[in-house]
Order: C-alpha cells, then structure tokens, then sequence
C-alpha cells in the first residue's frame, strides 16, 4: 500500500534532509527548507532525515490508500481532506480513500509533506501523476501511541503556530558572509539595493532582477555551492541545492545556512536585501539558531508526550 | 588564499589552473583520508572548497568560532599531501 499522487502539482520531489548517493536513479541533494523538513518529520515522530515529499508553488494532490498519520511544514498552504481543513504544522491521521488537495497561497514557496513511519520511492524521485509513494512503516511505539490517540479523532487540537516561525521566515533581508577579495564598493551597491526574484530554475538556482553590479573579473573557476551569491551579466544568480556545477560568474559571497529556509520560500516577485558580514557574525548567528531549533523540537516532543499521556488516563 | 565560503565552508584559491591530474590525487587522497571535521571536498581548476559542520565543532571546542579550526586541518591536508608548502 501507498500513497497516489493524483496530481503532482508543479513540481513534487521525494527528498532527503542531507545530500544523499543514489543508486535508483533519484537525485537527493537534500532539501531546500531543511527546517521544515525536519519539523514535519518532528511532528509525526519520525528520524529529522526520514524522507519527506518537498512539493513547490502548487502542491501535489495525494491519495491514501490506509490509515496514515501525516504532518506538513513550510509555506503556509491551507489543504482539505474530506470538507474539512488541513493546517501546516499540525498532525493529521487519513483513512483509505482520504484525498488531501491542496488551496495555491500568495506566500511562501516550498512544503514538506512526513509520513508516519518514513516512506520511500522505487526509481526516481520527481513525481509524475499516478505514481505511488510507498511507506516504509517503520513504526516507533511513538507512532503506535500516536494512532491510538488519533483513533477517536482524526488531528491533534494543538500544532506550531505561524507566531513560533516567524522569526525564520518573515524578513526579506539576507546575511551574505564576505569574500575577502570583493570590493566594499561591491558589497555597498549589493546592500543599497532592493532585488525582485525573476525567476526560480526548479531546486537550482533563484534569478534577481534590480540594480546591476559589475566587479572586476577575476577570471576564477568558482565551485557551485548551496547559498552562493554569483552575478551574471551584473545580476545577481542564488545557488539552491542543486546548483552541482562550478561557473566563471563572479561569487561575491555566500548566504549562510540559517537564512536558507526562508531563501527557499522565496517565489517569482518576491523581494529581497542582503547585509554583507563577516564569518564570526555567521557562526554565531547559526549557533543561536541551532539552540532555537533545538527547544522547538524538545517543545514539540513535550506537548506529544504530555497529550499521550493524557489519552491513557 | 583560504576565505570562508558561508558558514560551512572554506575555500583555498588560486589565480594559477591547478592541473587535473593534481585535482585528482588531492580527490582520491581526500576520500582515503580520515578527517576530524571536513565532510567534503569540492574542486575546480582554481579552488579547492572543504565542506565541515560548525555547529558539531563548536560544541567539541566550546567555541563559536570554528573558522580558524577547519582552515587549520584543510591546510594541514594540503601540506602533507605535498599541495602546500
């Protein structure tokens, strides 16, 4: 048994949270909001790198075919299942038949669909109407806690609050760590600007349009890495995931890591600042919020403790 | 030159192609190599990137500045495997 994707949306991916070899011919580069990936999983008490369904701008419709207790995170899509709402971050069990559509949003880019107990797929992993998704069903006694709760009634009353997000995801500025080589006249004409996402090339690569910036060239062979910040022909290009090749565009510096979550939310017409720092700023800015993370995910496991225990009395 | 590519990486650069044949000792010594903290090792013709966890450094080291450690070990790498003097 599976779940069916009855439409694939615009683009749906079966991902990993890290980048991942593969043997049956998917690629896994890791996923783009790893936040919302690992919370989704968090929230059905799976492994934070089970893997999840990333599903971008327009998300998949999805069948069940048996009981299947799911949780999704990300952008603020709203679903519905049997006339009822479906909510991001909250915990929901599906029975065989159940249908989860999707309603389009104005905000936010990418969702993360977790599966109780995991799920894989055979071949590759962008999926096309009418494939199947198979659970993998390694079921914790977590999960076993978690369907008997939900025997009675379908969700969980309490999830994440949007509130508890907006830290990560609602600013439109980006950190940017410097690259000793670049000019400051560089960095202050990337700072004064406001950009407009153009376009996004699926998982690879975000294009801005604004102000255009020409540094001197270097005629340097840079490696193609996630967060990199490259100009072409004076705009700026954002690497995702899958931006594998190196290029003769000029990096001028690399987004860090904790401001990837919200980078992968942005769509087509969003706009964005950057703020050139240094590395220190960088790392002690994902150190604060590698501990947040952390008490979120202690938080969540502490509510789902307390309201099993509160099903057994 | 070594510069912090974001917050989990630091690249060695230089203006001179480093030939393939380097390139690929250096790949093939770095996946036979057991190291502390680099994860990975990307190339092109004039850089050499090493990708760490920071945040797994700068709780062994109590330190939230894991920069200096990982530039250390990279360019140790280098130095023994006859890359940089």
């Amino acid at each position: 048994m599976s779940l069916i994707i009855q439409d694939s949306g615009l683009f749906s991916i079966v991902q990993s949270l890290h980048k991942r070899p593969s043997s049956s011919g998917g690629e896994y580069n890791g996923a783009c909001d790893r936040l919302a990936h690992q919370l989704a999983n968090q929230l059905v008490g799976n492994d934070p790198d089970a893997l999840t369904i990333e599903m971008t701008v327009r998300p998949a419709t999805i069948k069940f075919t048996e009981p299947t207790i799911i949780a999704y995170s990300g952008a603020e899509f709203f679903g519905t299942c049997n006339n009822q709402p479906v909510h991001p971050n909250r915990i929901y069990l599906f029975d065989r038949g159940d249908v989860l559509k999707f309603v389009d949003t104005p905000r936010g880019n990418r969702i993360y669909l977790a599966v109780a107990g995991g799920l894989k797929v055979e071949g590759p992993n962008i999926l096309k109407p009418g494939d199947e998704v198979m659970m993998c069903r390694d079921y914790t006694s977590r999960h076993d806690e978690l369907f008997n709760m939900l025997r009675n009634k379908n969700m969980v009353n309490w999830g994440v609050d949007t509130y508890s997000l907006v830290e990560i995801y609602i600013s439109d500025l980006f950190h940017i760590v410097r690259r000793p080589d670049v000019s400051d006249e560089v960095y202050e004409m990337l700072e004064s600007a406001e950009f407009k996402v153009l376009k996004e090339q699926n998982r690879v690569s975000l294009h801005l349009t604004g102000k255009k910036i020409a540094p001197a060239p270097s005629n340097i062979m840079h490696p193609g890495l996630k967060g990199g910040v490259y100009l072409a022909g004076g705009a700026p290009i954002l690497a995702l995931n899958d931006f594998n090749q190196s290029t003769t565009a000029e990096h001028i510096g690399t987004i860090p890591s904790y401001h990837m979550h919200k980078l992968s939310q942005k769509r087509t017409g969003s706009r964005l600042k950057f703020k050139v720092i240094d590395c220190e700023d960088s790392h002690a800015n994902l150190y604060a919020q590698d501990l947040w993370v952390k008490s979120l995910f202690k938080a969540i496991d502490y509510k789902l403790s307390k309201e099993l225990v509160k099903e057994k009395m | 030159m070594f510069f912090a590519n974001g917050d989990r990486a630091v690249t060695y650069q230089q203006s001179e192609v480093i030939d393939a044949a380097v390139l690929e000792r250096l790949k093939n010594a770095f996946n036979k190599t057991a190291h502390v903290y680099l994860t990975d090792m990307i190339t092109t013709e004039h850089t050499l990137t090493f990708i760490y966890e920071p945040v797994k450094i700068m709780e062994a080291h109590n330190t939230i500045e894991p920069y200096g450690i990982v530039v250390e070990e990279a360019r140790n790498f280098l130095v023994e495997k006859g890359f940089l003097k």
